[in-house]
């Protein structure tokens, strides 16, 4: 048996060590990538920076408390601004706080991961970020939260409560990819011919780092990039752990097991939505989804996605659905 | 004398170790020589190491701060507090006396008033109690129990005598400390553990899963803990573990067809008894104190259907209120036709004119205390204060005499603690935990001794700094 505030905090562990570690790996990416000559063309009137705040859906939240899309203001309000609820800061201590709820559940070494980064997120401040260099900071984030996978994967119990945890890192895994891509869409509709300048060549191996996934890329196109080629890989390969296609399929797996057992009244709707995702994903290609609008594909499947995140907390977790 | 123990001065207090300068009391000589043949190096050394243990095992309890609550440990003294068998026996039979009667008294004061028709207790202390609760007249409790976990404090005087000082009867803490302790005395002093011959204490967690089990109608248990920002979290994570039960918030409960029910990731399943760490006020947002997030709407209607057991029962806090304490003997004559086995310390009570005058008189040589405070919160040590202190304090008993009582200070018994490398004497009290199914009272064997760490000190609270020693009771030879 498990209570249901445990299995949330589990679950919104799950996604925050996941959110904290994709906006430490978008905002290294976005800062090395100005670094490059050329930048900015191919966004057009938006400079970088706005655009990834705006992948991220803050653009609102941001011009709250910034006047302009200004780097170092990006920077920290990314980084170290706790009232930006989706700050690298606040989402790991969100997942400290998780944590703190399900104490008596989670292994020492999994506790002490999970303190250990957030004690190297928590005492710093965006002068000394930049003074250390972005690349240094984004860097301990994302090892930091590798090791709390790391611990997750090898000591904890793997029982419904485990379960639920990776539900929300997949959940979050997914989600985060559909905005990535969504942010680039424009670039993946583009047609071979307008493709082939060094700039244009510079944003795809930039989108495709931004997730982690240039290199093995190249493994499995070694052809080199082409707008179709990559859509399918961040999609619909399924060798790649965090393409979309490969997070829906463990996000599935997970709440099969999370939910095995349990009143099919509960049950049904949740499995039903990730498997209605699952079937598209796994009956496209990445043709059909270009020709069809991937913009409009991709909005779809966020759509999903967020309902599916509501109706798990109405049937297992007792409470109003909490925004994300 | 050689080594440790070389310089260590009795004075003119109850020393627990030695009977008179170097001459230890037969039950302590095996640990004395043992802890003799140490010499400074490896007493700090083992000391060292049990500071360590205690914080790798996490035994910590959370110091409230600006913005997050720190977490420090609890210190621990590498002597024993030993008592030996025929000692123990007589406050073993004292306690389960004292825990019966005070069971009968809330029983009583909340539906016959016997005692009260009787004229042995001024009705309007019973009544004007800021923690008498109206909304349980006239109720009986599941199974009739009312306090099914109690800690009463003892300490013993300067002619070695124990005296009752306080009774805790709603939700006493501190077992999981007792438990720990004998874990690290078990480490650092393992050759000692197992040639003393001790009362185990394991029994602890058995006795309390039965006891609130015993009256839940055959639907599991749980503990109900206000969060993990309460002080006392870690003993309710620990207790929960020690006894497989879960550990539930407020918010995980909801009524349900009449009944407490758990939200889980199955549905609602029902429990049949809280073992609640939770205070009476911030049990039931409905029935009780309206903001409280801490505890279930309707919680008290569910409990007066007689549909889950708490434990303790709601409104215990008249039992163990300082100005009733004084009647605690007389509630002993009067239930159980027996006299007091523990005696109480002579106590006056503000209220009493002709008492209130004796106590503004002799306020330098007296403990005053408030009758609602907790946790040596508020206590006024005559002897040790300031005129400024005893003259404020003077007014304050004025205006509000139900609110304090005093007692002469009780010149509580050392114990060599270790200081610096070298043991020094620091006074102890002890808190016995007693564990009542509504059958029959148990006791566990020894308790918290508690430590007031500072010279001459006798604030032993671990909110002032107090610190704390295993606790060996020794089987019969």
């Amino acid at each position: 048996m498990l209570l249901s505030r445990v299995a949330e905090s589990l679950f919104w562990l799950g996604r925050n060590v996941e959110r904290a570690k994709k906006t430490a790996r978008l905002l290294d990416v976005t800062y090395h990538g100005r670094l490059e000559p050329g930048e900015g063309d191919v966004y057009g009137a938006r400079n970088t920076w706005e655009a990834l705040v705006t992948t991220l859906g803050l653009n609102v939240a941001y011009l709250s408390q910034y006047d302009d899309f200004e780097e170092n203001g990006v920077i920290e309000f990314l980084t170290v601004n706790r009232s930006n609820s989706s700050s690298i800061v606040a989402s790991v201590m969100a997942a400290r706080e998780n944590a703190k709820g399900a104490r008596d559940y989670l292994s020492s070494e999994t506790w002490l991961s999970i303190n250990r980064l957030y004690h190297n997120v928590s005492r710093t401040n965006l002068h000394l970020i930049l003074a250390d260099g972005l690349y240094d900071f984004c860097d301990g984030v994302i090892t930091g939260a590798h090791l709390v996978d790391g611990t997750i994967a090898s000591t904890l119990l793997r029982d419904e409560g485990w379960q639920w945890l990776r539900v929300g890192m997949y959940l979050e895994r997914a989600d985060m990819l559909t905005r990535i891509v969504d942010s680039k869409y424009h670039l993946l509709m583009l047609s071979l011919d307008e493709v082939g300048g060094p700039i244009d060549r510079f944003q795809w191996v930039a989108l495709l780092r931004s997730v982690g996934g240039w290199e093995e890329f190249l493994r499995c196109h070694p052809g080199g990039v082409e707008p179709a080629k990559v859509a399918e890989f961040l999609m619909l390969d399924e060798r790649f752990p965090r393409s979309l296609r490969s997070s829906i399929e463990d996000l599935l797996a997970a709440l099969d097991e999370a939910t095995r057992g349990a009143d099919p009244a509960l049950r049904n709707t949740p499995m039903l939505r990730v498997t209605e995702i699952r079937n598209r994903l796994r009956y496209s290609s990445a043709e059909s989804i270009l020709a069809s609008g991937l913009h409009e594909y991709i909005f779809d499947v966020q759509q999903s996605l967020s309902r599916l995140s509501e109706s798990l907390h109405e049937r297992f977790f007792w409470l109003a659905p909490r925004a994300a | 004398m050689v080594g440790v123990f070389s310089d260590y001065d009795v004075g003119t207090n109850y020393d627990e170790v030695f009977e008179s300068p170097g001459v230890p009391r037969a039950h302590y000589r095996p640990i004395v020589e043992a802890l003799q043949s140490f010499g400074p190096a490896e007493l700090a050394d083992r000391q060292r190491r049990a500071d360590l243990a205690f914080l790798h095992l996490g035994i910590t309890f959370t110091v409230y701060s600006e913005s997050a609550g720190t977490e420090r440990v609890f210190p621990f003294d590498l002597l024993p507090r030993v008592i030996d068998s025929r000692e123990w026996s007589r406050i073993d039979r004292g306690l389960k006396q004292r825990v019966v009667a005070l069971n009968m008294f809330l029983q009583d004061v909340y539906n016959d008033g016997k005692m009260l028709a009787a004229g042995l207790i001024p009705p309007e202390l019973v009544f004007g109690s800021p923690n008498y609760m109206p909304c349980m007249r006239g109720l009986t409790p599941p199974g009739g129990v009312w306090a099914h976990v109690s800690g009463i404090d003892l300490v013993r005087d300067a002619t070695g005598t124990f005296h009752v000082l306080e009774d805790n009867v709603r939700t006493p803490s501190g077992v999981s400390y007792v438990m720990q302790n004998r874990q690290i005395s078990t480490r650092t002093l393992s050759r000692l553990v197992a040639t003393a011959g001790l009362q185990s204490i394991e029994e602890y967690s058995t006795r309390l899963q039965a006891a609130i089990t015993k009256h839940a109608g055959g639907l599991p248990p749980a503990i109900l803990t206000p969060g993990p920002y309460n002080s006392a979290y870690f003993e309710h994570t620990f207790l929960a573990r020690q006894m497989g039960v879960q550990l539930v918030e407020g918010r995980d409960l909801t009524v349900h067809q009449g009944r407490i029910a758990m939200k889980t990731t199955r549905g609602l399943e029902p429990v049949g008894s809280l073992y609640r760490r939770v205070d009476d006020e911030f049990l039931d947002p409905l029935n009780f104190q309206p903001d409280s997030a801490l505890g279930v709407p309707g919680l008290f209607d569910v409990y007066r259907m007689g549909n889950v057991c708490l434990v303790n029962a709601i409104g215990n806090g008249v039992a163990d209120d300082k100005a009733v304490y004084p009647y605690v003997p007389e509630m002993i004559r009067f239930y159980l036709g027996e006299e007091p086995i523990l005696e109480n310390v002579p106590t006056y009570h503000a209220s009493d004119d002709k008492q209130r005058e004796y106590i503004l008189a002799n306020m330098r040589d007296l403990v005053v205390k408030p009758t609602n405070e907790s946790g040596g919160y508020g206590v006024v040590i005559g002897p040790t204060s300031d005129d400024r202190l005893l003259r404020e304090t003077a007014v304050a008993v004025e205006q509000n005499p139900r609110n304090f009582i005093a007692q002469p200070l009780v010149r509580l018994s050392t114990c060599p603690t270790v200081i610096d490398g070298a043991f020094r004497p620091r006074r102890i009290d002890l808190r016995p935990f007693i564990v009542h199914d509504g059958v029959e009272p148990w006791v566990l064997p020894g308790g918290l001794t508690r430590v007031a760490m500072k010279e001459d000190s006798f604030i032993v609270n671990s909110s002032q700094g107090g610190g704390s020693k295993d606790t060996w009771v020794l089987n019969a030879s």
